[in-house]
């Protein structure tokens, strides 16, 4: 009697579930990884209306939302140079890469001159934190503690071995050990150590 | 409080306060606007503040921008009017509520989905840090699941600040929507974000809290009306 009552539960449970799945949308998250290897500024844009503006010779790294099914088609991108001429338009197939723990949305625009800007450095990278709250914060990664920074201040740690996907490894922490959620993104020149940004706030101690 | 003393404030408060002011974020009375700031405020603006310009002033002074001493920069006030402008007042103003019985179903499916597993959230909201199934509950290759005022996020995301604001922008959602959230949502396009408004707002969202580490977060806006001029 018990078994069959317990049956009866896990049934409805994955009822429940295949339902669920079948009705919302699950977000998942992608990293969106931009290569301009060409020597003129590009804009890229997402969705159609996420636009993200690139120096010459520069990548940016940030992460996406979307769809955890995918349709087949993939992600709808379009390159713009500067001067607003649409340079490719194209749906982008998530790709599992070495070196990130998501996803990745890779968009990579090439130049016809294989010279026109420096290969990328790999393999190490600098951390840049903001803090933009009043408060001290203690930065960590994985287990070995980089240090603490002042309130509205911002400090780098590094060249440290790594990839993109130990920005994932980053935990802050306030005065009283508490976890504090973050943003990050990376922007640099190729040819230079990649930089990554983490962000963070809070509010100011009530007075 | 003597019965006394609550008809006292009944009587009174009538009177002695201003209905333009409302409570703000941390449940208390704003004080009344200080003169310097509005006369600095018409300086700038050319025009009287508002009660929703007074929220937002109360707002930057609890959080930091990114100026010297943490003061807002015209650009910082860009990009926090460009949020606003995106969730639109609609959205804003269920900041604080919690829907009515259609979120409450679709919050009880989330509770069943994270097991009974839930932290309290921000805002009257619930969170699961969650595995991916079969360990967890939400589907494979999932970060985050929103069901009324429920949030499931995968534990690894769980310091993930833009994605919770993401899925927040779904609890607000829900909470205006109701019952119809779902339906309105199949008809945006499950898997064709591109067509899909509610996603689209998360997505907007999400990607400003990206590039803008010092926003305060959502569920500390007050809304009171919206901004005039």
């Amino acid at each position: 009697m018990r078994a069959r009552h317990m049956c009866r539960w896990l049934g409805l449970l994955a009822l429940l579930v295949g339902a669920a799945c079948l009705l919302a949308g699950c977000d998942a998250t992608y990293d969106l990884v931009i290569e301009n290897q060409t020597p003129q500024p590009v804009s890229v844009a997402l969705y159609d209306r996420i636009v993200y503006e690139l120096q010459p010779c520069s990548v940016q790294i940030t992460t996406v939302a979307g769809p955890a099914t995918p349709s087949g088609k993939g992600f709808r991108v379009s390159v713009r140079a500067g001067d607003g001429e649409v340079l490719v338009q194209a749906d982008v197939q998530p790709q599992r890469l070495e070196g990130y723990t998501q996803p990745v949305i890779l968009v990579r625009i090439p130049s016809a001159d294989s010279g026109a800007c420096p290969a990328p450095v790999t393999g190490i990278f600098l951390l840049v934190v903001r803090n933009y709250s009043q408060s001290e914060a203690t930065i960590w990664l994985g287990d070995a503690r980089l240090g603490t920074i002042a309130p509205l201040d911002q400090m780098a740690f590094g060249p440290l071995p790594g990839t993109w996907a130990d920005v994932k490894r980053v935990q802050i922490r306030d005065a009283g050990n508490n976890s504090i959620a973050y943003s990050a993104r990376a922007e640099y020149r190729l040819g230079e150590i990649p930089r990554f940004f983490v962000g963070f706030t809070a509010p100011r101690a009530r007075q | 409080m003597s019965a006394k003393g609550s008809l006292g404030i009944f009587v009174e408060w009538p009177i002695a306060t201003p209905l333009r002011l409302r409570e703000n974020a941390e449940g208390g009375t704003p004080p009344p606007p200080d003169p310097d700031w509005v006369a600095d405020f018409q300086s700038t603006h050319g025009r009287d503040p508002n009660q929703q310009d007074w929220q937002d002033h109360l707002l930057s002074l609890r959080y930091p921008g990114t100026g010297p001493n943490g003061e807002w920069l015209d650009r910082d006030w860009q990009v926090y009017y460009r949020l606003v402008d995106l969730l639109g007042g609609d959205l804003l103003g269920q900041i604080g509520k919690r829907g009515g019985h259609g979120t409450g179903l679709y919050s009880g499916i989330g509770v069943f989905l994270a097991l009974w597993k839930l932290e309290p959230g921000p805002d009257g909201t619930r969170i699961a840090y969650v595995r991916n199934f079969p360990a967890g509950g939400i589907p494979p290759n999932t970060t985050g699941w929103t069901w009324g005022n429920t949030i499931l996020i995968l534990e690894s995301e769980r310091n993930n600040r833009p994605l919770l604001m993401h899925e927040y922008t779904h609890v607000l959602q829900y909470r205006l929507t109701g019952i119809r959230y779902v339906p309105n949502y199949l008809k945006g396009g499950l898997y064709n974000w591109d067509n899909n408004p509610y996603e689209m707002q998360g997505v907007e969202v999400q990607q400003i809290y990206e590039w803008n580490p010092w926003l305060p977060p959502i569920w500390e806006i007050v809304w009171a009306g919206g901004r005039s001029g």
